[in-house]
């Protein structure tokens, strides 16, 4: 990316799974100094927030990308294997570095399915981690949050 | 800044609101009987942040933060789950919630506030 140098440390930084958790696929995190990722399509998206200004001090603490990312994508994958029919989206909460939304997108309403996804962010292998996953439940022929800032995990 | 008790009686009204003035379970005006049980659910969680010293929440995103402050996760699923229901009932015009439905509700705004996460 012209004016914008890669970073030496680190580079591509493969995302690894977390102890119990089951993240799908080689996805891979491409980092710069707009700390950029590689969505499942190949096409690339700014983290944003992937910095907290003002709070350097607990973003230096928080949990890495990395580890942020693959308890976000384990958690997609759970939801996304259980309703294929489900989109899962992620951003990294710019309040809370250590919280990733996650908001899930049904084609319809389904009461059983919304508990379920719900239930799974709190799985004692998804809330051991020490990562929060922060899930809401939309649907598609209903009202929509904005996307902007999102990845698509699956 | 309202106080536990303050919160514990608005808990309590909104209960009244869904049981005398709606109908409870069997609400024609359904999409109010989740908005009434949410907001009992709402305040239920208020008053045990004053409780626990926490300062009132300026938001439902806020108020989520501060039960993740308390280690309370299964609390903030629940509470989710009906401000979801409650989105849809408000925004998303969904008038189509069934009485098994409102039971469901009524069974998740009994919070579990025990603490879940060491």
């Amino acid at each position: 990316m012209p004016g914008v140098p890669e970073e030496s440390v680190g580079g591509a930084a493969r995302v690894h799974s977390m102890p119990g958790a089951r993240v799908g696929g080689t996805t891979t995190i491409r980092r710069s100094h707009r700390t950029d990722q590689t969505q499942l399509d190949g096409s690339v998206v700014s983290l944003r927030h992937a910095s907290v200004p003002g709070n350097a001090g607990q973003a230096a603490a928080a949990t890495d990308d990395t580890q942020l990312f693959a308890v976000a994508r384990d958690y997609a994958n759970r939801v996304h294997d259980a309703w294929p029919q489900t989109q899962v989206w992620t951003m990294r909460d710019r309040a809370d570095p250590n919280t990733m939304r996650v908001v899930v997108v049904a084609p319809t309403w389904d009461i059983d399915l919304m508990s379920a996804a719900i239930d799974m962010s709190v799985l004692p292998d998804v809330k051991d981690t020490g990562v929060f996953v922060d899930p809401s439940v939309f649907f598609s022929d209903s009202i929509m949050p904005p996307l902007e800032g999102f990845i698509r995990l699956a | 800044m309202p106080s536990e008790q303050d919160h514990r009686k608005q808990e309590a009204r909104n209960w009244a609101f869904y049981r005398e003035e709606l109908g409870g379970r069997n609400a024609a005006y359904c999409e109010w009987a989740v908005t009434a049980i949410f907001y009992a659910a709402v305040h239920k969680v208020e008053a045990f942040l004053r409780r626990n010293n926490v300062p009132a929440s300026g938001s439902h995103r806020d108020r989520k933060a501060s039960l993740r402050g308390l280690r309370r996760l299964r609390a903030i699923a629940t509470l989710e789950k009906l401000e979801i229901a409650s989105r849809e009932a408000r925004y998303g015009c969904k008038t189509s919630f069934t009485p098994q439905n409102l039971d469901k509700f009524e069974e998740w705004a009994d919070l579990d506030l025990t603490a879940d996460l060491s």
